[in-house]
């Protein structure tokens, strides 16, 4: 047991092949639950700012990179709590990690374009 | 189903990262989760508000000893005491145990002395605010004692907490030279303080009465603002990238006026007055040129209630600027002009300065506490939908034309718009708390 759900997923597929195929997580489905997570400082979506940078998906587990505005940022707990029950709602997930990163740095050039 | 393990090793502690990312490892987060309990500051800006709103009333009493000129009126000396140390400098203890733990990531040395601190704060202020109208030397020196042990009770927490920082950046900087000069100031007004009943600062006292606004204003509240605004400005205005080298002059000018003013003291002379002038003066004049800048690079395209009146802040700012050369050459020869100069830079340039950061942090600190919880599994509100935002735009409205009136009438001269001008202020200054106090009762559904 090393912890990780992901490393976890990976061990039982190169393993024991399952009989029946898990169910799939639709990853359209956990970006369309990362839209409804806000920065309610700035009132846009963290997925209109430009703040997921990835999201991968193994069987029922679902990884999420994100970032935020600055460091320091005082939404940092909010808004990782946000994406972890977010997608945390979409059918099929199981395990949520959130993995926070500084690079790339985020700007406001990130931020879709007419999201004012 | 084919598993790309390389996708499994993304997390560089893991050594196999393809990216240079930097992880900041969930279970060590510092940040809001060391923000210490909504009490701490809430209790802050509670007593700020009230010492606010006495603080208006108070400009409706005085306002025609302002238009006047006559500010060393003990009353007069009261009321500015309850804006420079009931609404500004406890707007920035409340703020400061918030923002702390989020801009440096260390948490609070200890709330338990920050609590202490506050409990010793507010009861000496009122004494000495109270011993300053009713002409009790007495009273007003233990109300100095008691504020003063709790301005130092302060100073050694936020010491404690910054000495805790390994990330010294220009905020760092700015709140270790302000801690300091925040204890210059206090020891200048409680030598002022007994100076009323033993004379000792003779014919100087008005000159070490200059020195102790000054530091306080450049030394203690400017370098606060400076340093805050260095990280709040940015985030709120969403103007990332924007050059920060106003920000660092700001600073270093800022400091070096004030040790000047702390070196000479009341036996400063013509040429190191002016030295000081010019280095206060470029001081602000770097920091209102990093907000400018700020304000232009900005991406958010609105201004929200509380950014219109930090934008009017800054306005005022330049104004106190543009009063100080007058003021400098005509000095107490020309008392309403020296009026007008710290009407300029205190109620409109820093007071309105401080207003305008209550429309962000107020509402936050609601939001965060009563709907953050709530992020991701339900709509929730945006922080700006927590009032109303054409009542506030009012507020700011009232405040800052009630503002202009007095200064116009104390350069002027004229009574008659001194005393409806401060009660257009005191009406935003009501209107304000009351929106406070709505934004507080927001609930989720």
């Amino acid at each position: 047991m090393t912890g990780d759900p992901f490393l976890e997923a990976a061990a039982r597929l190169d393993s024991s092949p399952p009989i029946l195929p898990p169910p799939e997580v639709d990853e359209v489905k956990v970006w369309q639950a990362l839209s409804a997570v806000i920065d309610p400082e700035i009132g846009l979506d963290i997925v209109t700012l430009g703040m997921v940078y990835e999201v991968e998906t193994i069987e029922n587990a679902v990884r999420v990179t994100f970032t935020l505005t600055t460091p320091g940022c005082p939404m940092e707990g909010v808004i990782t709590r946000g994406v972890e029950q977010a997608v945390a709602s979409v059918p099929g997930v199981e395990h949520v990690q959130t993995v926070l990163v500084w690079d790339p740095r985020w700007h406001p050039g990130m931020i879709r374009e007419g999201a004012w | 189903m084919a598993i790309d393990l390389k996708m499994l090793e993304l997390d560089p502690r893991s050594g196999g990262g393809s990216e240079s990312r930097r992880v900041t490892p969930v279970g060590s987060r510092l940040g809001s989760a060391s923000a210490p309990s909504l009490l701490l500051p809430g209790e802050h800006f509670a007593a700020a508000l009230v010492f606010w709103v006495l603080g208006g009333m108070g400009l409706v009493w005085v306002a025609p000893d302002l238009a006047r000129g006559l500010f060393p009126l003990p009353r007069v000396i009261a009321v500015a005491h309850l804006f420079t140390l009931g609404w500004i400098t406890t707007t920035i203890l409340g703020a400061l145990y918030q923002f702390l733990p989020v801009a440096l990531r260390v948490p609070i040395r200890s709330a338990a002395l920050a609590h202490l601190s506050f409990g010793a704060y507010v009861p000496g202020l009122v004494l000495f605010v109270a011993g300053l109208i009713g002409a009790r030397h007495g009273l007003m020196l233990a109300g100095a004692v008691l504020f003063g042990s709790a301005l130092l009770l302060f100073v050694a927490n936020l010491a404690g907490t910054l000495w805790r920082c390994r990330d010294r950046d220009l905020t760092w900087w700015a709140l270790s030279g302000a801690s300091f000069f925040l204890l210059a100031t206090v020891v200048l007004g409680v030598l002022l303080t007994g100076n009323l009943e033993r004379d000792y600062l003779g014919a100087e006292r008005f000159l070490a009465l200059g020195v102790h606004i000054h530091v306080a204003v450049g030394g203690w509240v400017m370098l606060v603002v400076v340093g805050v605004a260095h990280k709040l400005l940015p985030m709120f205005l969403l103007s990332h990238g924007a050059p920060e080298w106003p920000g660092r002059l700001a600073v270093v000018l800022l400091s070096a006026g004030s040790v000047l003013l702390l070196a000479l003291h009341h036996q400063l002379g013509p040429a190191a007055i002016w030295t000081v002038a010019v280095l206060l003066g470029g001081g602000l004049v770097a920091f209102v040129g990093q907000a400018v800048l700020f304000f232009r690079r900005r991406v958010r395209p609105a201004l929200d209630p509380g950014m219109r009146l930090v934008a009017a802040a800054l306005g005022f700012l330049a104004t106190a600027l543009i009063l100080a050369p007058a003021f400098l050459v005509n000095g107490l020869a020309a008392p309403r002009l020296a009026t007008a100069y710290v009407l300029a830079l205190l109620l409109g340039g820093i007071s309105h300065f401080v207003a305008g950061h209550y429309y962000k942090i107020v509402p936050f600190l609601v939001w965060f506490h009563r709907f953050g919880p709530l992020a991701g599994t339900r709509e929730v509100p945006k922080v700006a939908d927590l009032y109303d935002p054409r009542v506030a735009n009012a507020i700011a409205t009232l405040l800052v034309s009630g503002t202009l009136g007095l200064i116009v009438a104390t350069l002027a001269g004229y009574v008659p718009l001194a005393r409806p001008s401060a009660v257009v202020f005191a009406l935003g200054a009501g209107g304000l708390a009351l929106q406070m106090l709505t934004i507080v009762r927001r609930r989720p559904a």
